[in-house]
């Protein structure tokens, strides 16, 4: 079986409980790059890339393919192959925090006061925080053009940090859409990082009017 | 004009209920061909298509422009120009794009006009305005008042303000064509062009189809995957370049499965990054780049670099190449 460069795979639905599976890695950043199951162990695997490698997993959980599958075809979430011949899942999310709700229509995130608080957190496969990552990169990506205060700073300051797991606030100083990014360094491998890039909106006064009463509404 | 752009968006089934989760006030009409004059010869859209087409029209008051594009269609075909005229009358378009410059030059405006007064007319991406002699030439010979402009122009800012500049004092509308992934001057594409305007629907095409995706743009790309980070597009985030340019920003996707369709066109109406390079384009590349979110490519300056660059690849400029080695030594 020769691997070639196609179309994005779609891994939704794909387990099959008696399939035997194998992951392809790259040899240098040791990521997962590729999950093949069948009914019999393949051994003569050939990638286009000769970069990649090959692993045998052998039956795995429906979870494990999901989270695998989730790692190759969604930014947020990555898995690598280490030396020791273990795999590991990390997933970096964003939780709303006090105050801050999800404009379904914008698909943005939305506060009181056009203040969003947000809380990043990097996790294993099973949902935890991991506590190797103790620093989240934050970056403001429209930087001067679209200013906004990060945990209190001038809006100049672009750029912070915050602790994994731990909240951020951001003051939107101007009405419309942001966004911005938490990133985090994955210790295991020095030149990989992962990255997501939650959308803020700052609302008008009197859109801003109408979100404050419905929050107290929530409330009462 | 205005700093928001309206959308010129591809016709795709099932397009009707999709429009409902979009913002359907910013798109001024809805592209489409068919077999008989238009540049998808190949694909049989008949009475379902002009249902659902009318029934946007109807719904959300959305144009409907038919495309025809093909440069050559036939050897005799200025015979065929009244079938032309009658064809467009009938299927009730309110928009079309026509790329044979003759026609252009003859004023078939005003034959079209016949079947509907208020019919718009714009010429073809693929009559390549790059210049401002070309956008001048377009509307002082030709006629044009409204006018797409080379894919080019996405990486040059510079030319598209000279002639705004121009449309400006000569009420001219500028359109955009913003995420179609071609390579600027593509060697391939006069040969693409004149399979597109012969193709039948009937036709076997599994010995031109084997040569195209051996030898075009799809090798090439996988092949030397930066080269797809240096064709002609502008991503949804960065379109704000174009406020007081551009009036229209049309999206490519005719061939797009309808999910795909619906996250390219809400990306570029939020300016969002958040949808995959891979989903973006019309054309198609490298594994490891498709995968990549818009966000994450220009988190590395990359509109920045390639905002007025003029596609000066190779000696003068490797930015690309160095991004696409920044995004695939970190990503992938």
């Amino acid at each position: 079986m020769t691997t070639i460069s196609m179309a994005l795979q779609n891994f939704a639905g794909g387990w099959k409980e008696d399939n035997l599976y194998s992951v392809a890695y790259d040899r240098t950043t040791r990521m997962v790059t590729g999950l093949f199951g069948a009914l019999v162990p393949f051994e003569d695997i050939e990638h286009s890339d000769t970069n990649l490698d090959t692993h045998y997993l052998g039956a795995i959980s429906e979870t494990l393919y999901n989270s695998i599958g989730e790692s190759i075809s969604n930014p947020v979430s990555l898995a690598f192959w280490n030396e020791d011949n273990t795999l590991k899942v990390r997933k970096i999310l964003v939780d709303t925090g006090t105050g801050t709700y999800l404009d379904g229509k914008r698909e943005s995130f939305v506060g009181l006061n056009n203040t969003v608080t947000l809380v990043p957190k990097c996790v294993d496969q099973h949902g935890n925080v991991w506590n190797d990552v103790t620093t989240i990169q934050i970056k403001n990506m429209g930087k001067l053009e679209v200013p906004m205060s990060i945990n209190g700073q001038a809006a100049s300051a672009y750029k912070g940090t915050v602790a994994n797991g731990e909240p951020v606030s951001f003051e939107l100083q101007q009405q419309g859409r942001a966004t911005v990014r938490f990133k985090i360094l994955v210790p295991e491998l020095s030149t990989i990082w992962l990255s997501v890039y939650p959308e803020l909106y700052a609302y008008t006064d009197e859109a801003l009017t109408g979100l404050t009463a419905w929050a107290a509404a929530q409330t009462a | 004009m205005s700093t928001t752009h309206k959308f010129s968006i591809p016709y795709t089934h099932g397009m009707i209920d999709a429009l409902e989760n979009l913002d359907t006030t910013s798109i001024s009409d809805v592209y489409f061909s068919d077999n008989k004059f238009g540049s998808a010869r190949s694909i049989f859209n008949g009475k379902e298509m002009f249902d659902e087409l009318y029934a946007v029209r109807e719904k959300y008051g959305i144009k409907v422009h038919y495309l025809v594009n093909p440069s050559l269609y036939e050897n005799e075909f200025y015979s065929k120009v009244p079938d032309l005229i009658d064809h467009v009358r009938d299927i009730k378009a309110d928009m079309i794009t026509l790329n044979n410059t003759y026609l252009l030059r003859a004023n078939i405006i005003n034959d079209f006009r016949v079947g509907n007064p208020d019919i718009e007319l714009k010429n073809s991406v693929n009559n390549l305005v790059r210049t401002l002699k070309d956008f001048v030439f377009m509307h002082q010979v030709l006629h044009m008042t409204s006018i797409i402009v080379d894919r080019s122009l996405n990486r040059d800012i510079d030319t598209l303000t000279k002639m705004s500049d121009y449309a400006k004092q000569h009420d001219i509308k500028i359109t955009m064509l913003v995420n179609e992934g071609c390579i600027v001057d593509c060697k391939w594409k006069q040969w693409d062009d004149v399979i597109i305007s012969q193709i039948k629907f009937q036709d076997d095409r599994s010995v031109t189809d084997s040569v195209h995706n051996k030898l075009g743009c799809i090798s090439y790309f996988n092949q030397n995957p930066a080269e797809w980070l240096k064709t002609a597009f502008t991503l949804p985030n960065d379109i704000g370049k174009f406020d007081r340019l551009v009036d229209t920003i049309k999206i490519a996707g005719r061939n797009f499965p309808i999910d795909q369709w619906h996250r390219v066109i809400d990306a570029y109406q939020k300016r969002s990054g958040n949808v995959r390079f891979g989903d973006l384009l019309s054309t198609t590349g490298d594994q490891k780049l498709s995968r990549i979110l818009v966000n994450q490519i220009s988190d590395l300056g990359f509109n920045e670099l390639t905002k007025n660059c003029k596609t000066v690849c190779g000696i003068e400029c490797d930015h690309c190449d160095k991004v696409y080695k920044q995004i695939t030594r970190n990503f992938v």
